[in-house]
């Protein structure tokens, strides 16, 4: 039997585990805010059994966050519909954390934090003023 | 002259800020009932204290990564969530216990019922950490805990026979009394967890961030740990002291708030017994900030949220509702009237039995070049670190038989 | 479209989860567990809150104290002892311990009366006298339910 895997590639790079070094990371928007964790990794479709080098090596599309926490928690499936994605394309850069080109509040993730802070803490006296 | 300044008030804070409601009552409770033969727990547990919140600082100072952060990216999402659900739990616990430490101290202050006290006690401690600044939070009640020094100081004025405490110290005999050895070990593992409660360490991990520390701050937060706490160590010494002196004679066992200060107000009258209330109120009062802020902490940072609180409230929303929230819910306990006593008891056994969860984790990235670039740890610091995993797992594993065995001690 | 992370097999998480619930239950759970033991454990109890109810009034009559100190103090005793009472009262005991628990019951009951007077001597205000008068039937009663606690220990 023939070992299936290419010989790694010679070229200036980094190789990452996506299990190890990119699910359960933080993600930073491009000012250094939270966004959230990476909670799951959407690639591009590999049908199973299909020998890799009949075809390009599969790509990270998206990072994923937000309720399909739970299916890992507890198993089960998110509807597609529900999955909130961050486009592979915002990654400014891969270090302990993500880093993102984009601010936080323009990404459907983080909805609830938006609802929340202009519905209910915001309106808190107090809420939206620096601590003194 | 700014840095040496700087210096002491951080040196100051961390001595005040030692001590917290589990403390008060553990170390009484022990003292009143094995005078000082559990000392040499305490002194353990500061040694255990200061390695692990020095780790974590330096983590949290070289990578910017909090606890949760590293505990999730460590142990994946699923076992980092059991983690972050027995963390909180007992993090939630703690702080109830706090919240009812205030109203208890109120309550010896002004002799009005402690159900009156808690509802203002929580708004209080919501107030603070919606409006105040992360630095003066944790320096004024730091530096108003060392009110405390009283009990050090009354352990002098009690005049005691200080051969036999020393003696004490020395004669490691478990047969106190009508104490059997399954109590003795129980309250010794009831006072190594509240010495070494795990949110001291989300929250000077998460502390580190706030104060966005950097490679320069390591020297100083160092100085904080290593003189501090030892230094803290000496008062929840001295309150163990205290009640060796005055009630383990009269075979007294403490059960509750008043009966820590007797002793003190023996030594040295009413104004000593007013100091030592301040002392009461700030420490209580330090350690429910740093509670619920551990709470919002360990929640945000497993689920990748906005916190801290040198953003505005707005710009960690999710945060500070998990705050209040957890504020509300503490309340509500107390006034149900449990005795905040009791749930301080339980609180600083099943905060030893926690330990490992947040310990491992931390001692794990603390050796991790990607994390740690070279600031990995030394030999010695390792060396110390293991001997402590197998020390904090010995403890956590016992802990639940014991409780069982004695009967939570009684 | 596909996904890389490992997926809970769900009942190994649900586990985990009751587990924890049950160690936070355990607390509850354990209680002292033979009757002479609860009894003792009763006797023993009553007693460190009558000590603590004679240092109490002898520290607030000597201005040791401040007075919302004491009154704590001793509110805090008798509430103890309230709940040694009903834990007394509600024992379910069999022959032998009967005489025993009437006998542990009638000291917690003198103790109460005494810390009810040492907290009206406390806000009137009394002589000298009449505090340490006070101050040692406290002391006798809870040396008395100590003797008590040793006996049962002792047969037990």
């Amino acid at each position: 039997m023939t070992d299936p895997l290419p010989q790694a590639p010679s070229v200036d790079a980094r190789v990452v585990d996506a299990r190890l070094h990119l699910l359960d990371r933080q993600v930073l928007d491009v000012e250094g805010d939270p966004v959230a964790t990476v909670d799951d990794l959407e690639i591009a479709d590999l049908q199973y059994g299909e020998r890799l080098p009949d075809r390009p090596a599969p790509t990270i599309s998206a990072l994923i966050s937000g309720p399909i926490l739970t299916t890992r928690l507890f198993g089960g499936r998110t509807p597609p519909g529900r999955l909130q994605k961050i486009g592979w394309d915002l990654v400014a850069d891969l270090d302990i954390v993500f880093t993102l080109e984009v601010k936080s509040e323009s990404l459907e993730v983080t909805w609830f934090e938006r609802w929340l802070a202009s519905r209910v803490i915001g309106r808190i006296p107090g809420g939206d003023h620096d601590p003194e | 002259m700014k840095a040496v300044l700087g210096l002491a008030l951080g040196v100051l804070t961390a001595i005040g800020g030692f001590v917290d409601i589990g403390d008060l009552v553990t170390s009484s409770v022990v003292g009143s009932r094995f005078g000082l033969t559990l000392a040499w727990v305490i002194i353990i547990g500061v040694v255990g204290i200061c390695l692990f919140a020095q780790m974590s600082g330096r983590v949290a100072a070289i990578s910017g990564r909090a606890t949760f952060e590293i505990i999730r990216e460590r142990l994946g999402a699923r076992v980092g969530f059991a983690n972050l659900v027995a963390s909180f739990l007992i993090n939630l616990m703690t702080l109830t216990a706090e919240v009812g430490g205030i109203a208890l101290s109120l309550q010896l202050a002004t002799s009005l019922q402690p159900t009156l006290w808690i509802p203002v006690a929580a708004i209080a401690v919501w107030l603070v950490i919606w409006r105040v600044k992360f630095s003066i939070l944790e320096n004024v009640t730091g530096l108003l805990g060392l009110a405390l020094i009283v009990f050090a100081v009354a352990v002098f004025l009690l005049h005691p026979d200080w051969q036999s405490l020393g003696g004490q110290l020395l004669l490691q005999s478990p047969s106190q009394g009508s104490e059997t050895p399954a109590t003795y070990w129980y309250f010794a593992i009831a006072l190594f967890g509240s010495a070494m409660t795990p949110y001291e360490v989300f929250f000077f991990s998460s502390g580190a961030v706030e104060e966005h520390w950097t490679r320069k701050d390591l020297g100083q937060s160092r100085v904080n740990v290593l003189v501090g706490f030892p230094l803290g160590a000496l008062l929840s010494i001295a309150i163990s002291v205290t009640a060796a002196i005055v009630l383990l004679p009269h075979q007294i066992q403490v059960t509750s708030l008043s009966q820590v200060l007797l002793p003190v107000a023996q030594a040295g009258g009413t104004i000593a017994a007013i100091v030592a209330l301040l002392g009461f109120v700030a420490a209580t009062f330090g350690a429910a900030l740093e509670t619920t802020l551990s709470s919002g902490y360990s929640l945000a940072q497993y689920f990748g949220w906005s916190w801290g609180k040198f953003r505005r409230p707005a710009k960690a929303a999710r945060f500070h509702l998990t705050m209040i929230i957890c504020l509300v819910v503490g309340a509500g306990v107390l006034l149900t009237g449990v005795d905040p006593v009791q749930i301080t008891e339980y609180s600083v056994v099943f905060s030893a039995i926690a330990l490992p969860l947040t310990y491992l984790p931390i001692l794990i990235v603390a050796n991790d070049r990607d994390y740690m670039g070279d600031k990995v740890n030394g030999r010695v610091t390792n060396f110390f670190g293991l001997v402590f995993l197998v020390i904090i797992v010995i403890a956590s594993v016992a802990a639940i038989p014991l409780m069982i065995i004695s009967a939570a001690g009684s | 479209m596909s996904t890389i992370a490992p997926r809970a097999r769900g009942r190994r998480a649900a586990l985990a989860l009751v587990l924890t619930g049950v160690c936070l239950g355990t607390a509850g759970c354990s209680q002292a567990y033979s009757a002479s033991g609860r009894l003792a454990q009763a006797a023993s109890d009553a007693s460190a809150q009558t000590q603590t109810g004679a240092l109490t009034l002898r520290l607030s009559a000597t201005h040791r104290l401040p007075s919302p100190a004491t009154d704590t103090a001793l509110s805090d005793a008798i509430d103890k002892l309230g709940q040694d009472d009903s834990s007394l009262t509600s024992a379910d005991v069999s022959g032998g311990l009967e005489t025993a628990r009437t006998r542990i019951l009638s000291k917690v009951r003198t103790g109460e009366d005494l810390l009810a007077r040492a907290r009206h001597l406390t806000e009137a205000g009394a002589g000298q006298a009449t505090t340490d008068a006070l101050v040692r039937q406290l002391q006798v009663t809870a040396k008395q339910l100590a003797a008590l606690q040793k006996q049962l220990q002792g047969s037990g």
